[in-house]
């Protein structure tokens, strides 16, 4: 697995440290880059040895992804770094999480989706942890991010490369894996509002992104979270008022006597107004019923204008 | 259900069309009690047939012998579907009739052919005839301007329109809200660009034409059709009234 992956624009080296002496001369980089590239391999000669003894060896397995993550390639924005470091978690088969990140210092540490070891909330009678697992492996995964000064640009760099459990040949359904970026939740959006059907919006991100892998599930989510998060804190009723009043829309309401509940609502463009007053001669009213869930009947009065063909709704009232 | 807000608009409505609704009927009556108030025909033709459909019964010969019984059946549904068409062309004759005169002709046949069925006959003339004629019978709606507008169809094609625009009947109020300002924005615009095509655009056959040249940016492309129809058959008939049933009217 470790092997065929080196096919990113990034050349990824071979993780074994004695790959020091090799690496030098077929690097044809300037004497600046080497100095930080050297002390990366620094880091991992440091770090790594103390880690592996440690927690890496208690449940007897050990995958390293190290060579995904060895490159000479520097970033100059920090998300291209984050972007280029998932890519590569992709494809060894796991999903990369930001542990720690200062601003002030400019520093990125990564782990493993999964590391970490599990912290009980903090309460003041003891929790009752019996019968309780976590999905913490306490990996030993990590790798940093640096800010260099003098060149602006970022760099990364492998601190332990060695995970304590196998890796997921495919990372449909994971958790982090299968997010939705921000502008493919505009997608959505944007095509839920054209009444495209979430099946036809899914086959629509897959073809722009074919290393998604996302499942319709998150699409359906997506467009629920949109749905639920319109209104606001508003009630159904103070929404279509806000909206009513946003489009300038002439309406009255009428509640029962002890005002609790509406009884009819009456609402009307500002044109069909002005329509109204300049074509008075007829007017055509009816009723009809079973336009919405709450039994009540949709009440529509219709102009003619002079053009003939064109059929004009002026107003709509609902009532009771 | 009344609407005060109507009463605002300084230009009250000349006509207003509604079906057969006591209570639609009452609120129109007091809130437009100066307008002129027409009843859709096509409600009043369609339920005079429902009616009809029921109580006119074709009498039936006792049947003799069990086994003629099936052929005796078939042979009454037949008249029976016959003797509903034929009343309701003798209706639709009443409804139509353009002048007072030709009204009560098709009227005594009306009454001729409904002899048989009392209580049909008793039905039409208590609900329809003696309350609400002169709402429906061309007859009287031919003396107001109702601008070929006779029945509520209009209306009932734009609740067409919006179930179309709604797709399903179990959204909240805003969801309705939503569709009926997506239809009422486009309704809009295309009545916006029918004015301005009527300003702008003129048809080939008008243009030469000198009376209609003149009324380019004045009078809609619609109303320049009628009046061309107009035009064609006041040329084919001449002006003899009498014949074409044309009914003057001056305002």
């Amino acid at each position: 697995m470790v092997e065929n992956v080196a096919a990113d624009v990034v050349e990824s080296k071979p993780a074994k440290i004695e790959a020091f002496g090799d690496v030098k001369p077929t690097v044809n980089v300037n004497l600046k880059v080497k100095i930080p590239f050297q002390v990366h391999i620094g880091h991992i000669e440091e770090k790594s040895t103390p880690v592996l003894t440690g927690v890496g060896n208690v449940r007897g397995i050990e995958v390293d992804t190290g060579s995904f993550f060895i490159t000479n390639e520097r970033w100059i924005e920090r998300d291209d770094l984050l972007g280029w470091v998932r890519r590569q978690s992709a494809r060894s088969g796991f999903t990369i999480s930001i542990d720690k990140s200062s601003l002030k210092k400019l520093l990125l540490t990564m782990q493993y989706e999964r590391s970490g070891e599990y912290k009980p909330p903090k309460m003041r009678t003891k929790p009752n942890l019996e019968g309780m697992g976590s999905k913490k492996y306490e990996c030993s995964f990590r790798l940093q991010g640096f800010f260099e000064k003098d060149t602006k640009d970022w760099w990364s760099a492998m601190l332990c490369g060695i995970h304590n459990h196998e890796l997921a040949p495919k990372l449909a359904g994971h958790l982090l894996a299968g997010r939705l970026k921000a502008e493919e939740k505009k997608i959505v959006i944007d095509m839920t509002k054209i009444l495209a059907v979430p099946r036809n919006i899914f086959t629509d991100l897959k073809e722009k992104n074919k290393e998604s892998v996302m499942t319709i599930k998150q699409v359906y989510n997506a467009r629920t979270r949109w749905r639920k998060g319109q209104g606001g804190d508003k009630t159904k009723m103070q929404y279509l008022i806000s909206k009513l009043e946003e489009h300038k829309y002439v309406y009255f309401t009428r509640e029962n006597s002890e005002e609790t509940t509406l009884e009819d609502i009456f609402f009307s463009h500002p044109e069909s107004v002005n329509m109204l007053n300049t074509f008075p001669t007829i007017l055509v009213m009816d009723y009809t019923y079973k336009t919405h869930t709450y039994r009540m009947s949709l009440f529509e009065i219709v102009g003619v204008t002079t053009t003939k063909n064109d059929v004009f709704c002026w107003f709509c009232l609902y009532f009771l | 259900m009344l609407f005060g807000v109507l009463t605002l608009k300084l230009n009250m409505p000349k006509m207003v069309v509604t079906d057969r609704n006591n209570a639609l009927m009452n609120a129109v009556a007091k809130v437009l009690p100066e307008t002129y108030h027409i009843l859709s025909y096509f409600h009043i033709v369609k339920n005079v047939k429902a009616k009809c459909i029921t109580n006119c019964r074709v009498k039936t010969k006792p049947a003799g012998a069990k086994v003629v019984e099936k052929e005796v059946k078939e042979v009454k549904e037949e008249k029976h579907c016959d003797l509903v068409k034929k009343i309701m062309r003798v209706w639709k004759e009443v409804v139509e009739s353009p002048k007072e005169d030709s009204y009560a002709s098709a009227l005594l046949k009306f009454k001729e052919v409904c002899e048989p069925f009392p209580m049909f006959l008793a039905y039409v003339e208590t609900t329809v005839l003696n309350t609400v004629k002169k709402e429906f019978v061309r007859v009287w709606t031919n003396k107001v301007l109702h601008l070929g507008c006779r029945t509520t169809n209009i209306v009932e094609s734009g609740h067409g329109t919006l179930t179309k625009y709604l797709r399903s009947t179990v959204g909240d109020l805003t969801s309705c809200w939503d569709e009926i300002d997506k239809m009422l924005t486009i309704q809009l615009g295309e009545i916006q660009g029918s004015f301005g095509r009527s300003i702008t655009v003129m048809e080939h056959k008008y243009k030469r034409h000198k009376l209609f040249s003149e009324l380019k940016g004045y009078v809609s492309r619609a109303a320049l059709d009628f009046m061309n129809d107009e035009l064609a058959r006041s040329r084919a008939f001449g002006f003899d009234k009498e014949d074409r049933g044309c009914v003057q009217k001056t305002r």
